[in-house]
């Protein structure tokens, strides 16, 4: 049980390639904290400064109170899980699961019974014999997320473990990563591309952007209030839709909420669009329907709007009665509004 | 894949294009092994007159020789020394190297020359710098108290072809060593290194598994060399001496055969070393073709 506690870290690659600018954060005891961010933000760099992978330029990685900037991987007492799960291919699932263990000289006996133990909460024991080439990817996973419980470290790394997984097993895993972590509770660091991993998985969540922190906080607090531009677009699928104040204001009429003075640009969810008056302050905009995507329970509309020519994002229960081509008036709530200052990229209310 | 087939139109074509290849190894391969079967089987006059048809005479007579025996033995202890030696010190390289690949370059391109270098100009380049009596090494050697003469002591000489022939194999096995090593995925690296493993641990129990089929394939590789590919070292060093110190067999077809002119005997030799060239190679194919099993 421990916290990891990064502050002012840096990190400069060869080349004076900054990944990471002079970063804080910390993970409670049996947190799990995820990571998102898009492609080349830093995600992996901060792990591996974590794991003792990469050196940290500058700033301070604690694990469980105690610095371990200058400790070798092996002395962190840390697990990781890799995207290519990297087991031994010339070790049976035993011998992978043991491995560990062995280099830090347990006992046979306490081996055994934590190898039997990790092999029964993850269902690999029908494998223990086997080497990893004879398993299906969603079986590899589960001996990496062993390799990674049997040593009871004081923290779990995982950089896109379910990235390599078809969408169904992907779903499955997510489930079982969240039941492991609950039970072990086990402080975990974790880093996805998903934004469904990440909402559903994180206790909390950090958007990275640059190297950079951009928000922190609970999932449903980055997805009802995001902090900045940034991250208004990034969380949430399909994307936020955002208008010039100016538009709206033309259009709204009175029912446009007061807005702070430099609000310019506003957001708003697709799920916040409804087709039919929702009978509360709200924008009415009219645009023609250019593409309908029936996804399950719900329909995502492409809708261009009149006299401005942008395409917004409408998210509709069921089946919209209207087909493609037709002209149709779509009411945005007007609490629903996310304000921002374009120049800053922060939010202003 | 799809591999592409060409039609040829003219019967003839194909085989005309198969002929110099054909030629070449009927003329220089096939033919001359053929000659050496069945020189094997007989006798010469002193006068090269007469050839007696003797069976296996020649082979019998040869394997109760005390210099053949001798000669086995040499080679096996050659073979040993050098296969082993020239391997490890290889692999120790190019760990070196793929530990620091960026400047690892340069050193790369020196490490190979050696590979270059004709078998018998580096055979004489170790005589030179070996020479009792005008080479630096020996002298050096002197200055610490040990004597050295290749040409009086046995073990001097053998020490002396084993280096030679060694430090001539190292950059064939260094080139193959660092694809291997570069061919063993960073992560599991990473993940043993995570795993409590230090660096000796993490090579012996991770990368020198993984690299296992290049060892092999170089074993047997380093082994055929020393056996028959060494004799222009040998030849430029010491010439099989003293004493048939460093006689090995395939210095010994050549000495019995040339020098001694023992047509019969130096042929059941070469027939020998075929047999055990063919052994060699069809255990590597049996093992390449199995490709890697970890
Ligand atoms: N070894 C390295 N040398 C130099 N630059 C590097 C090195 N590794 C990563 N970088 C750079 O550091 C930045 C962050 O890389 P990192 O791998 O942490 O991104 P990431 O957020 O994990 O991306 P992805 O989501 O694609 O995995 C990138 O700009 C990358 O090019
Ligand atoms: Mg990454």
């Amino acid at each position: 049980m421990a916290t990891i506690e990064l502050s002012g870290i840096r990190k400069v690659y060869p080349g004076n390639v900054t990944a990471i600018h002079d970063l804080d954060l910390s993970v409670d005891d049996g947190e799990l904290v995820v990571l998102v961010g898009p492609s080349g933000c830093g995600k992996s760099t901060l792990l591996r400064m974590v794991a003792g992978l990469e050196t940290t330029t500058a700033g301070t990685v604690s694990i469980g109170g105690a610095v371990v900037n200058r400790l070798e991987p092996s002395d962190r007492d840390i697990a990781m899980v890799f995207q290519n799960y990297a087991l031994y291919p010339h070790m049976t699932v035993r011998g992978n699961l043991e491995y560990g263990l062995k280099n830090r000289g347990t006992p046979r006996t306490l081996i055994d019974e934590r190898v039997a133990e990790a092999a029964r909460i993850l269902e690999i024991a029908p494998f223990l014999e086997r080497k990893p080439r004879q398993l299906s990817g969603g079986q590899r996973q589960r001996v990496a997320m062993g390799r990674a419980i049997v040593r009871q470290p004081k923290a779990f790394l995982f950089d896109e473990p379910l990235s390599n997984l078809d969408a169904k097993l992907r779903g499955q895993m997510r489930v079982e990563i969240r039941r492991l972590q609950r039970t072990l509770r086990t402080t975990s660091l974790y880093v996805t591309h998903d934004q469904l991993e990440a909402m559903t998985l994180a206790d909390r969540l950090v958007v990275m952007n640059a190297g950079r922190i951009e928000q922190l906080g609970k999932p449903t607090e980055l997805y009802e209030r995001p902090a900045s531009l940034f991250v208004a677009g990034f969380i949430g699928s399909p994307p936020m839709n955002f208008f010039d104040l100016e538009y709206l204001r033309e259009k709204a009429g009175a029912s446009l909420p007061t807005l702070s003075d430099d609000s310019d640009i506003i957001g708003i969810r697709p799920d916040s669009i409804v087709l039919a008056d929702p009978q509360e302050p709200s924008i009415p905009l009219r645009g023609t329907v250019e593409l309908i995507e029936p996804v399950g329970g719900e329909s995502h509309l492409h809708l261009r709007l009149e006299g401005s020519d942008q395409l917004i994002i409408v998210e509709t229960p069921g089946r919209p009665d209207a087909a493609e081509g037709t002209l149709l008036t779509a009411h945005l709530r007007a609490r629903a509004l996310h304000p921002f200052n374009r120049q800053s990229g922060l939010r202003t209310a | 894949m799809q591999t592409k087939r060409t039609i040829f139109p003219n019967k003839l074509l194909p085989y005309a294009l198969l002929t110099p290849q054909l030629i070449i190894t009927i003329v220089f391969f096939l033919w001359p092994a053929a000659q050496a079967v069945k020189s094997s089987f007989e006798r010469e006059d002193p006068f090269g007159f007469r050839t007696t048809f003797i069976w296996f005479q020649n082979y019998t007579r040869l394997f109760g020789e005390p210099e053949y025996l001798n000669s086995l033995n040499r080679t096996a202890i050659f073979a040993i020394a050098v296969t082993f030696i020239s391997m490890s010190v290889s692999l120790l390289l190019a760990v070196a190297v793929s530990r620091l690949l960026r400047s690892g370059r340069a050193y790369t391109t020196l490490l190979v020359w050696p590979y270059a270098v004709a078998p018998v100009l580096a055979g004489i380049l170790w005589w030179f710098m070996f020479n009792p009596t005008i080479g630096i090494v020996p002298y050096l050697l002197n200055q610490f108290g040990i004597s050295w003469n290749h040409r009086i002591r046995g073990n001097d000489a053998m020490v002396l072809v084993v280096l030679a022939a060694s430090w001539k194999q190292i950059s064939y096995n260094f080139l193959f060593f660092v694809a291997g090593l570069q061919s063993v995925p960073r992560s599991l690296i990473e993940a043993a290194a995570i795993d409590g493993a230090g660096p000796f641990k993490r090579f012996w129990t991770i990368v020198f598994p993984l690299i296992s089929p290049t060892t092999f394939f170089l074993m047997i590789v380093n082994i055929n060399y020393a056996m028959f590919d060494t004799f222009g070292i040998i030849d430029g060093t010491t010439s099989g001496g003293p004493a048939g110190a460093t006689n090995t067999l395939v210095y010994k077809v050549y000495a019995d055969g040339f020098l001694g002119l023992n047509i019969g005997s130096s042929s059941a030799q070469s027939v020998v070393l075929m047999a055990i060239v063919i052994v060699l190679t069809v255990i590597q194919f049996r093992w390449v073709e199995r490709r890697v099993q970890y």
